[in-house]
């Protein structure tokens, strides 16, 4: 078959189309190409499909066993944010609510508070574990 | 909490209800910090369990404590949380009574309180079926198919019988049949167990199909086909014979089986069904509830969400996330505005599971039915970071 029989056959099965037989998809098309031009002929739309290597073989890649270590830290992250994040934000709306700030002795008492006491314990027992993972064995 | 202060009180701690409280904090900030405004929640129980994981307990893929989270490390610090059951709403009186002898006053009220798999109203299914929407059911269904050999397994799907309401999760049926499909070729038995799914004659509005919706009934005979799964139309369980393990339909067929595993009957929880304001068939308790504004019908100030609702959306968390933002600004609208603003259209998303590692996106409201998309690996990547990560995510109200 000649060459030119077979584009003409090529040619009408794509215009045989509705999608492509559509004058907007050629011209979408035709901007496209355009566009793209510049990258395809100086070879840097060759980054773009290793690009998409890269991702499309991560996708590959990713089993049950990476997939649920990956998550669990980000779950963890997130989970660490928000907690100090409301944490932070609600301290802050109870310290400018104060019109004046607490006294030493004011301070002092709140240490009967279980929930303050709860948090020291928090932060002593954070700072142990640290310590104990930077001793030299 | 001043005299003057408004508590707005969610009931359920649930995918629904977490949401929601942490939503509600959100929107009414400002007036939270001026004590104008409290947030409560009461839940029966001080963990959250993901439950429409359950179905992969049944599979072996998850773990059961992979499955909870501490109910208070999910809520705001501004909520004020108990765990305490409500026995008895007295929407009269704008109070609620807990299981402690506690009551508690509120300005507006939302129930989220979910629904109850209820197998033993259908004869013999309690002693002879199994389920996968609860943690110890699914662990007990997992034993069995993890050492079934050969044999039929039969599945059966059980609708409320109130008219237009769905069973849980609209697509879990198809989701599981397709993952045991799966999950028995992966153990070498699938050519010595035979699958039977089966539909009832009445699904919602629909008549003799395999899904409550047609473009996806039209779809699954060729995908059931290709799978080599049986499957019957018109198979309305009506009871089941543990000893003889076969399974009687009220159209008058049999099925004989050696596993059968069902979609159970649901029902809403006791306070609910108790409250007096359902109107749904065969005790099941559903709360009328306005399509719009969900807004429960007979009252001013108690909003519905969730599995309580008697509307004909999926009673799953895909709703809730619709749901959840329409309830919070309607509370909000009619708190700054005196009116309600905010409209739910009905919207569903899901991720389905089709299969152990394929998963399809999908979505539906009350004017369109769900539109079927190929199932992918990368749709099934993306439903397993939404179970190990998202859904956290979600309960806080993150996303």
């Amino acid at each position: 078959m000649s060459e030119e029989k077979q584009l003409n056959i090529i040619e009408e099965k794509l215009m045989s189309d509705t999608a492509l037989n559509n004058p907007a998809t050629i011209e979408g098309i035709k901007n496209l190409i355009e566009k793209t031009a510049p990258l395809v002929q100086a070879c840097r739309f060759n980054h773009i499909i290793d690009l998409l290597s890269i991702i499309s073989d991560n996708i590959e890649f990713l089993d049950e066993a990476s997939l649920e270590k990956t998550t669990k830290v980000g779950e963890e992250i997130l989970a660490l944010g928000w907690t100090a994040g409301n944490a932070v934000r609600m301290a802050n709306a109870q310290t400018e609510a104060l019109e004046k700030p607490p006294g030493l002795f004011q301070l002092m008492s709140s240490l009967n508070d279980p929930d303050v006491r709860r948090s020291l314990h928090f932060f002593i027992g954070t700072m142990r574990i640290i310590g104990r993972q930077m001793k030299n064995d | 909490m001043t005299s003057a202060t408004k508590r707005i009180i969610v009931v359920g701690g649930g995918i629904g209800g977490t949401m929601t409280a942490n939503n509600l904090v959100a929107k009414f900030y400002p007036e939270i910090l001026n004590r104008e405004i409290e947030i409560m929640m009461l839940s029966n129980s001080p963990n959250h369990i993901y439950k429409p994981a359950n179905m992969y307990v049944a599979f072996s893929a998850f773990h059961p404590h992979e499955l909870v989270r501490k109910q208070r490390s999910l809520l705001r610090p501004e909520i004020i949380f108990h765990v305490d059951g409500v026995e008895a709403f007295e929407f009269e009186k704008n109070r609620v009574l807990c299981e402690s002898g506690k009551r508690y006053d509120y300005e507006y009220l939302v129930i989220s309180t979910g629904c109850i798999p209820a197998p033993e109203r259908i004869e013999g299914l309690k002693e002879a079926g199994d389920h996968f929407y609860q943690t110890k059911a699914a662990q007990q269904l997992a034993q069995k198919l993890r050492t079934i050999e050969e044999g039929r397994i039969f599945i059966t799907v059980n609708f409320p019988k109130t008219p237009n309401v769905p069973h849980q999760c609209g697509i879990a049926p198809i989701e599981t049949t397709l993952m045991l499909d799966d999950y028995l070729r992966k153990r070498g038995v699938r050519d010595r167990v035979e699958i039977i799914y089966s539909y009832p004659t009445v699904s919602q509005l629909l008549r003799n199909c395999l899904f409550l919706q047609k473009p996806t009934c039209d779809v699954l005979p060729t995908i059931f086909d290709s799978k080599n799964i049986n499957y019957q139309r018109g198979f309305t369980l009506d009871k089941v014979d543990p000893e003889a393990k076969i399974a009687y339909s009220e159209e008058g067929n049999s099925q004989e089986f050696d596993i059968l595993m069902a979609t159970p009957p649901i029902r809403a929880v006791d306070a609910v069904i108790n409250s007096g304001k359902s109107e749904a068939h065969n005790n099941e308790g559903w709360l009328p509830t306005d399509f719009e504004t969900l807004k429960m019908y007979g009252t001013d100030n108690v909003y519905v969400m969730g599995d309580t609702v008697d509307l004909p959306v999926s009673k799953a968390g895909g709703s809730c996330h619709n749901q959840s933002p329409v309830v919070v600004e309607n509370i909000a609208s009619e708190i700054r505005r005196g009116y309600t603003s905010a409209i739910y259209d009905g919207k569903v998303q899901a991720i389905a599971q089709m299969g152990l590692e394929a998963g399809m996106p999908l979505w539906y409201d009350y004017k369109h039915d769900v539109q079927v998309a190929p199932p992918t690996k990368l749709g099934g990547l993306m439903r397993k970071t939404f179970n190990r990560g998202i859904y956290w995510a979600v309960a806080r109200g993150i996303v």
